[in-house]
């Protein structure tokens, strides 16, 4: 074989190899109990059709479900239920959502937003990590993104009312001040339980093209990936860009993948950074097994339409014969 | 339509831009995660193929390789 066959051939090998890695599923776990928005969350991020039963719950057993993403792509779902439902289910079960976490690309950690109580998940987390050697458990925090879903029911506790900015056909959620300050308490009082007390497992990355010439021995750069042991609290994230300026998204980045993230699937709120996140804790070798799932527009926009069917109360005024909802008024 | 009794349209228009911004400004930041993941998985799928080859990996046969590959690999 002569010289330039020998590099078509290597060529044609590196061609054969991505491209069977793109053609693998993507594989997700998410985990969370009956009714927080599991499948919602999953079809608004990646595109996919699962059914959404409003009233009947799923099973308590992990099921995995094979679906496509909207350019066709595949997804293996791993659809955990959050152990601590039922006790004879978690000893059944525990062994596959051990194996189940650890195979995937993308784990997901879903919590409602509008609950208190995080005692069932925190159970399942020290479950799932205490039967795990060091070395797992620092893998399964480093994929791990904690998710608080449904925060568009949120309105009510914060008696402040969701702001649609829009134009003729589409526009954006967005928050007003109280409720943006309820979100943010939320954010902290979860992430006291999911993240600061496993801060000594976690490794964050993300990258950065030039030159990084920053001192700290947590850091470790390896062109074009900035590691990083252990957890960048917002205090030192802020220290670090007073020092170096130039790299304040960085650092911004790695603060970010550690916060327990508040969305809603139904108001494409917070989608955006949810999936900036999940980009940025995905292994690189799971690159092209996640190219078919890589949004390059903005998720947070909802048809006008959509929105104003959303507002779900009718004023009623019997006196004046009339009745008002989103869409208007109408003369009864 | 009436103004809502009590708001300012103004700050609430730019609170919801200022939102918008943020948006796009993640979605620019996942495309380039997402880009520089791929060519360093594309890199690590060189060497390994290289190494396979020609029991060793310089920086000129990688070179050569890459020229060979889709050019939006390496964008």
């Amino acid at each position: 074989m002569n010289v330039l066959d020998r590099i078509n051939s290597v060529a044609g090998s590196v061609e054969k190899w991505w491209n069977e890695e793109t053609e693998k599923s993507l594989i997700i776990s998410i985990m969370g109990q009956t009714g927080v928005g599991k499948s919602s969350l999953i079809n608004a991020l990646f595109g996919t059709d699962l059914y959404v039963d409003p009233v009947r719950p799923g099973t308590l057993k992990p099921e995995v479900r094979y679906v496509k993403g909207k350019s066709g792509h595949n997804v293996k779902l791993y659809d955990l239920p959050g152990i601590g439902e039922s006790q004879k289910a978690d000893e059944q079960y525990f062994g596959q959502y051990k194996q189940m976490l650890l195979e995937s690309n993308v784990v997901i950690w879903a919590t409602l937003a509008d609950t208190r109580s995080f005692t069932f998940d925190r159970d399942a987390l020290d479950k799932a990590l205490n039967t795990i050697d060091e070395q797992q458990r620092v893998t399964l925090m480093s994929k791990v993104i904690f998710v608080l879903t449904k925060v568009d029911l949120l309105n009510a506790a914060a008696s402040s009312p969701w702001i649609f900015y829009h134009d003729e056909h589409e526009g954006i959620f967005a928050t007003m001040d109280p409720l943006e300050k309820l979100i943010k308490r939320k954010e902290e009082y979860f992430h006291r339980a999911f993240i600061e007390p496993f801060k000594h497992l976690i490794r964050s990355q993300t990258y950065w093209s030039g030159r990084f010439a920053v001192r700290d021995p947590r850091i470790h750069y390896e062109k074009p990936i900035v590691n990083f042991k252990g957890f960048l609290s917002e205090e030192e994230r802020d220290q670090l860009k007073r020092r170096y300026p130039r790299y304040r998204d960085v650092f911004d980045r790695l603060h970010d993948q550690y916060r327990v993230i508040p969305c809603s699937e139904r108001f494409k709120y917070n989608l955006d950074f949810l999936m900036k996140v999940i980009t940025d804790k995905l292994e690189t070798h799971s690159a092209g097994q996640f190219g078919g799932f890589v949004v390059n527009s903005r998720m947070d926009k909802v048809p006008s339409s959509e929105a104003r069917n959303r507002i779900n109360i009718v004023f009623v005024d019997e006196s004046s014969n009339h009745a008002f909802n989103g869409n208007g008024l109408h003369a009864k | 339509m009436a103004n809502y009794s009590g708001y300012d349209v103004k700050e609430l228009a730019q609170r919801a831009r200022a939102q918008i911004e943020l948006d796009e400004k993640y979605a620019r930041e996942r495309q380039e995660s997402y880009r520089a993941k791929r060519r360093l998985r594309i890199d690590q799928i060189i060497t390994a193929v290289v190494m396979e080859a020609y029991g060793k990996v310089t920086r000129e046969i990688v070179e050569q390789v890459k020229r060979l590959l889709p050019r939006e690999w390496f964008n």
